[in-house]
């Protein structure tokens, strides 16, 4: 078969490979080829060559062969992660410092502001979170310009190069695999494995090969009942002797045995069952068979979805973060005491073109960084960074691609000889510089990090009714995000016209799954035409007489909501008056089952721009970005992972918004709050923590005081659960009671317990959303435990004549109320109870 | 009249199963030709199943599972001439798409409507159509490509992968026809648009030509001009390896690719193929390993249990093929691919899940055929040929024969009957031996 990955030319080499004794051997090799180019993911194991034992050896007529053991006491293993398609190296170490990055790719570039920084030169993309953590502790290399001469810009001969390691000609054999060669009578069954369900090029040799082990485990083959032991002899015994009806008949009986004779072997590191996927999951089943101590030298691992020819911003970031995740579960699950001795290596087949392309992605490229991961490795960096421009001093053209620097055979030479016990020259068939870059002894063991934050799907529970009872199975636990945009009538449907209303379908948007059953949401209504207002409710209940928003058209307003969702996951978002655009951004979800509990903190400012609180004595310049230390801080709790404040804008010169997310995250299209000139404007902001229990907050125009308040945080472990209601109205002042009286300054006692599904009991806290209208001065509005002193915050701004909102989470005085206090003038009250925390 | 045991072989490859009908059929015709044209034999177009226009829930998953089971019970039990599906997976693995990118089933599922239509027919007509069909627009970024920046994945997969193999263009050949497919793109509704305001409609230089070129003209010079040759070669070679072993012999090349370059007609290339004395030879007899699909849809066939049942759809990505999702633009790879101990195992657990099947009495389907339970009353030698007969394992190995027979001799040693697990066990075992992995 002339394959399409090689040319003419190339498969004639392969027939006349050298050592091939026969056409038929010739056209084995090139068989192996051309499944093994396949590579890993989801294709190419080969089946091998007859080596000078016969078909006895390649029955495996050694029974040691099939024996595990454990690791030799100075024996080093090895973890390979392949990230497959090309990753773009420009924007996984960024160089940040150099010009032609920007000049390049003006439509991809990361904000520096956005990277991890390493040094003067280069920063971490900003999902690497965790290898910003490792290379700190200096456990990570970063190799710099890695590739090989004359590069191949097609996927399938560049990662046939690079599996095989070698750079022209036929390749028939991967460079692990002629390591797993030159083994001897080592249990092969046992050295090299990778996971998934078939075997990459670099694990073959010319004789022996490398396991896959399925992610999952062996679906069949670890029973142990007498009946199912006779069926696995019986199903071994396929290969007892070779059956005489060509290679292939012998080879499938024998990976039947193989098979047996692993799941056996490998079935008790599959409990307990991983939830995770992708390398998340592949690098946690390859830390446990690390620690099963079964004799494994090389673990591979793949991830795919590097070719981002197109929407890279977010598709790249999406894989950065699993790679950033896998190895943090990597190292979260590594029993210590092997740390000092595995080290991870990434490759990939090239890096991409410098330049981006018009639909923000980029093209096959050549050079890029590689990771190398390990305690027993000196951090820092390697190689040279390829130059960005042209040998002249010129622009590298438009289709123009990047010098390498280092030779991966070097890199595999480091790995080989530093890992593997030696003998890079024969697996290389050449002698490579090696990179010093392993430390004479390991640095100690550091206790593992915490396993990345893994959300379970739960089935979806159905509505409770409203005052359903609180047990385990109704109270949901708080999942924050980074925020994402979930709907822009600008882009798409246009302006909710009067008492119009639009379904938002939330579960399966945005990180939100199937199971949540409440959403937070920041709601923007925008350019509305008339004085308006907005109500969000589940879409499966009927519109309830509540409101989530006011607008007074023309301007711009936001506001947290947090909705119940219908049991398909959905809310409708309904629309008073006039024509008004409307933008809905999710910041987080509450799902029954594991996630973390709100603990709410008496108001504490955490931020105060114009004191120096949190952040320089200055006002936030356009474009800038606060990081603001949470975690630690006003009573949060060091191991919180989302923080509800309310976070102000006040002497703004211009209009403009500001974004709140996890430092570290790339910054999400949201906004939290919006602002004209002169204004001061609050808006709850509950939002996920980032790296070192921070976020970020961005100004996107003019310059602005910033202020942050405290009033809680979620955190696993203690704390309080929500149960979502739909929206009841519990007061208007307008209306209650026949009285119609506005509220001054003596505070208003609202009772919240037993009403609008409130339960009387139990309740530590409830989510209103307080609306405050026809205000005859500029003041605001506080609310507070009933009972107790009222403290030095606000809730809301008023303003004379206006119509306000703003969420509220307040906790329950010891008489089941809340108190509501109005600083100046009067104003009209409303209160809409959306749901409530209990413990 | 011909040969029995030809024609078992001839229908294996190109029915996925020797159905016995259909052995009987065309055993009967006077000659080897008339069978192949038999087979080859097919009408078109195929109607899709009216559910992939009914919005099962938004075109996602659940009409993806449905496609997949569709095709399977298409390949099994519903196509009038398996060979148009043989086909139309060749296509498929060839000038491939994936599910997980394009994300749209229905579209995933025209591009099989196309291929099937046209899987037998003219190469050159197929070629086009494919080029522009929005499940390829939007797999290889074409709909993105535009004369301001255009992206040269689909018009290097074009040359590499599809038509020529890499080493019979330049990077400057890429890069004039990535030029000439810009404004090739989709509308609002997802069908093809030609953009002319997207097009780069100046001169570009390709194969040696300097003109405007335009995307079509691309395939049209490769398909006429002096690299129809390596096109042919390179189409007949990988047919080859599809139906008869992945090493095509040299004297297969030369006696059918010039045929096929100059009329481009897949069904003689296919017919020469299949009529090749190479196709019968030992080589070809023994060196092709079943997919996983072929293998599936061969347990499906031998025992009559439809995709509904049988649920092939959760096993087959274990094995490595999962439809409609290849694990990249190079498609699948035949034999070594499918053996290693991972994929190997999610074979045995469908056999395993079928095995519960045929060892249920109750079930309707097992009334004509009987419970297998009774393989457990029979003699050890009768047992062993109602396995072959059952899965179509002859002529069995010694090395297979015997490793039943001692299973069945210990089985019974410990366990006699009426023992549960004899035929659950030995069922499996059947389903697992090397002569049911081949092809």
């Amino acid at each position: 078969m002339i394959d399409p990955d090689i040319s003419t030319t190339d498969a004639l080499n392969l027939l006349s490979t050298p050592d091939c004794d026969s056409t038929d051997r010739g056209s084995l090799d090139r068989r192996r080829f051309l499944q093994m180019v396949g590579w890993g993911v989801g294709a190419g194991a080969a089946f091998g060559a007859v080596g000078p034992g016969g078909i006895s050896e390649l029955l495996g007529g050694s029974g040691s062969a099939y024996a595990a053991g454990p690791l030799g006491a100075n024996e080093g293993v090895l973890v390979l992660i392949g990230l497959y398609g090309g990753n773009d190296g420009l924007n996984t170490v960024v160089p940040y410092s150099n010009g032609k990055y920007w000049d390049y790719r003006s439509n991809i570039a990361i904000p520096t502001q956005q990277l991890h920084i390493l040094n003067n030169q280069y920063g971490l993309h900003p999902n690497l979170t965790y290898l910003k953590t490792l290379f700190d502790q200096q456990k990570v290399a970063i190799v710099q310009g890695v590739g090989y001469p004359d590069p191949d810009l097609s996927h399938f001969t560049s990662m046939a190069y690079w599996m095989a390691g070698k750079v022209t000609g036929p390749t028939t054999s991967g460079w692990i695999g002629r390591w797993l060669d030159g083994l001897g009578t080592r249990a092969d069954l046992y050295t090299a494995a990778t996971i998934g369900s078939s075997l990459p090029l670099h694990l073959l040799g010319q004789v022996k090969r490398g396991t896959a082990v399925p992610d999952d485990g062996f679906g069949f083959g670890g029973e142990s009942q007498p009946h199912y032991m006779r069926m696995y002899d019986g199903i071994k015994a396929f290969s007892a002797t070779s059956a005489g009806r060509g290679q292939w008949h012998d080879a499938l009986a024998v990976a039947s045995r193989g098979q047996i004779d692993l799941a056996r072997t490998v079935a008790p590191i599959f409990t307990p069952e991983i939830q995770t996927s992708e390398l998340v999951k592949s690098l946690t089943v390859a830390a446990r068979l690390i620690n099963a101590d079964l004799g494994f030298r090389v673990i591979d691992a793949g991830l795919d979805g590097f070719d981002n020819h197109s929407d890279e911003p977010s598709d790249h970031a999406d894989r950065m973060q699993q790679l950033n995740d896998g190895v943090q579960a990597f190292f979260a699950t590594l029993n210590p005491s092997f740390a000092g001795r595995v080290t991870l290596m990434t490759f990939s087949e090239f890096g991409r073109t410098p330049w981006s392309n018009d639909s923000s992605g980029t093209d096959h490229g050549t050079a890029a960084p590689q990771f190398v991961i390990g305690n027993n490795v000196k951090g820092g960096f390697y190689g040279q960074h390829p130059s960005l421009l042209e040998p002249d001093g010129s622009e590298i053209e438009r289709w123009g691609r990047l010098e390498h620097t280092v030779d991966f055979r070097s890199l595999y030479a480091t790995m080989i000889d530093g890992v593997l016990g030696g003998g890079s020259s024969t697996v290389l068939n050449g002698n490579f510089e090696k990179i010093d870059l392993f430390r004479p002894a390991p640095l100690p063991a550091s206790p593992p990090p915490p396993a990345p934050v893994v959300v379970p799907v739960v089935p979806a529970p159905g509505s409770p009714a409203p005052g359903a009872p609180m047990t385990a199975d109704t109270l949901a636990s708080f999942v924050g995000l980074t925020p994402a945009r979930l709907m822009d009538t600008r882009d798409a449907g246009g302006p909710i016209g009067a008492a119009g209303t639009r379904t938002l379908q939330v579960s399966g948007a945005g990180g939100v799954p199937g199971g949540a059953v409440a959403a937070v949401l920041n709601v923007t209504a925008i350019d509305g035409t008339t004085p308006s207002y907005l109500t969000v409710w589940p879409s499966d209940l009927a519109k309830p007489a509540t409101s989530s928003l006011n607008t007074l058209g023309g301007d711009v307003v936001p506001n947290l909501v947090i909705s119940k969702l219908s049991a398909a996951g959905a809310v409708n978002v309904y629309n008073n008056s006039g024509d008004t655009h409307c933008v809905v951004d999710v910041v987080g979800y509450f799902v029954i089952g594991s996630g973390s509990r709100f603990n709410s903190l008496s108001p504490a400012r955490l931020l105060d721009t114009r004191e120096g609180v949190g952040a320089p004595q200055t006002a936030v310049a356009q474009g800038a970005v606060v990081d603001l230390q949470v975690t630690g801080v006003g009573g949060v709790a060091a191991d919180a992972d989302a923080v509800v404040m309310n976070v102000t804008v006040t002497e703004p010169t211009a209009s403009g918004f500001v974004t709140v997310w996890p430092t570290g995250a790339t910054m999400p299209t949201a906004s939290n709050l919006n602002f004209v000139p002169n204004q001061t404007v609050p808006n709850l902001v509950i939002a996920k923590l980032g790296a070192g229990g921070k976020v970020s907050l961005f100004n996107s125009a003019g310059s602005t005081q910033l202020i942050a308040d405290v009033l809680g945080y979620f955190r696993p472990g203690d704390g309080a659960r929500l149960l979502p209601l739909a929206p009841a109205r519990l007061l208007d002042t307008r209306t209650d009671g026949g009285a119609a009286q506005p509220v001054g300054q003596t505070p208003l006692t609202l009772p919240v317990v037993g009403r609008g599904g409130v339960p009387a009991a139990g309740v530590a806290a409830v989510v209103l959303n307080v609306t405050a209208t026809e205000g005859t001065k500029p003041g605001f509005v506080t609310v507070y435990p009933s009972g107790e002193s009222r403290p030095m915050a606000s809730n809301l701004n008023t303003v004379a004549g206006q119509t306000r909102a703003n969420l509220v989470i307040a906790k329950v005085g010891a008489d089941g109320a809340v108190s509501i206090f109005n600083s100046a003038g009067t104003a009209h009250l409303i209160a809409d109870v959306v749901g409530f925390f209990a413990t | 009249m011909n040969d029995p045991v030809q024609i078992a072989y001839l229908l294996r490859r190109t029915e996925y199963v020797a159905r016995p009908a259909r052995v009987a059929q065309l055993v009967a015709l006077p000659t080897l030709a008339d069978a192949v044209d038999d087979i080859l034999a097919v009408s078109t177009p195929v109607a899709l199943p009216v559910e992939i226009d009914h919005n099962i829930d938004g075109e996602g998953w659940d009409q993806y599972i449905f496609a997949i089971k569709w095709w399977i019970d298409r390949m099994a039990f519903d196509s009038p001439k398996p060979i148009q599906e043989k086909m139309t997976f060749f296509w498929h693995g060839h000038f491939t798409s994936e599910w997980s990118k394009v994300s749209d089933t229905r579209a995933m599922m025209r591009q099989n409507k196309l291929y099937r239509d046209n899987a037998l027919g003219d190469f050159g007509s197929l070629a086009q159509a494919m080029a522009i069909e929005p499940a390829m627009l939007v797999y290889l970024d074409n709909a993105e490509n535009t004369k301001s920046s255009p992206n040269q994945n689909f018009a290097r997969e074009l040359m590499e992968l599809f038509l020529l193999g890499v080493g019979n263009y330049t990077e400057g050949d890429v890069e004039a026809a990535a030029r000439a497919w810009t404004g090739h793109t989709l509308d609002d509704n997802g069908d093809y648009w030609f953009r002319n305001d997207r097009h780069d409609g100046l001169n570009k230089s390709f194969f040696g030509t300097t003109k405007n070129w335009n995307g079509p003209g691309i395939i049209d010079e490769i398909l006429s001009g002096a690299k129809r040759q390596t096109v042919a070669r390179f189409i007949i070679a990988k047919l080859w390896a599809f139906f008869a072993h992945p090493a095509a012999p040299t004297a297969v090349l030369d006696a059918i690719a010039p045929n096929f370059a100059a009329d481009w007609d897949i069904k003689a290339a296919l017919r020469a193929i299949l009529l090749r004395t190479e196709f019968y030879a030992t080589t070809a007899q023994q060196g092709l390993v079943r997919s996983p699909v072929d293998w599936v849809v061969a347990v499906m066939v031998q025992t009559g249990y439809r995709a509904d049942l049988l649920s092939p759809q959760w096993f087959l990505e274990g094995m490595g093929q999962m439809p409609f999702n290849p694990p990249n633009v190079a498609g699948w790879r035949p034999n070594a691919a499918w053996i290693n101990t991972s994929s190997m195992g999610t074979r045995a657990e469908f056999a395993r899940n079928t095995t519960w099947r045929l060892r249920d009495g109750d079930l309707p389907e097992n009334l004509a055929r009987g419970d297998m339970s009774n393989l457990a009353t029979m003699t050890i030698g009768d047992a062993i040929d109602t396995l072959i007969a059952l899965f179509a394992l002859a002529p069995m190995s010694t090395t297979t024969r015997t490793a039943l027979t001692n299973y069945l001799v210990a089985q019974r040693a410990a366990q006699a009957w009426p023992d549960w697990w004899e035929p659950t066990n030995v069922l499996t075992m059947a389903m697992l031996a090397p002569e049911m992995h081949l092809a």
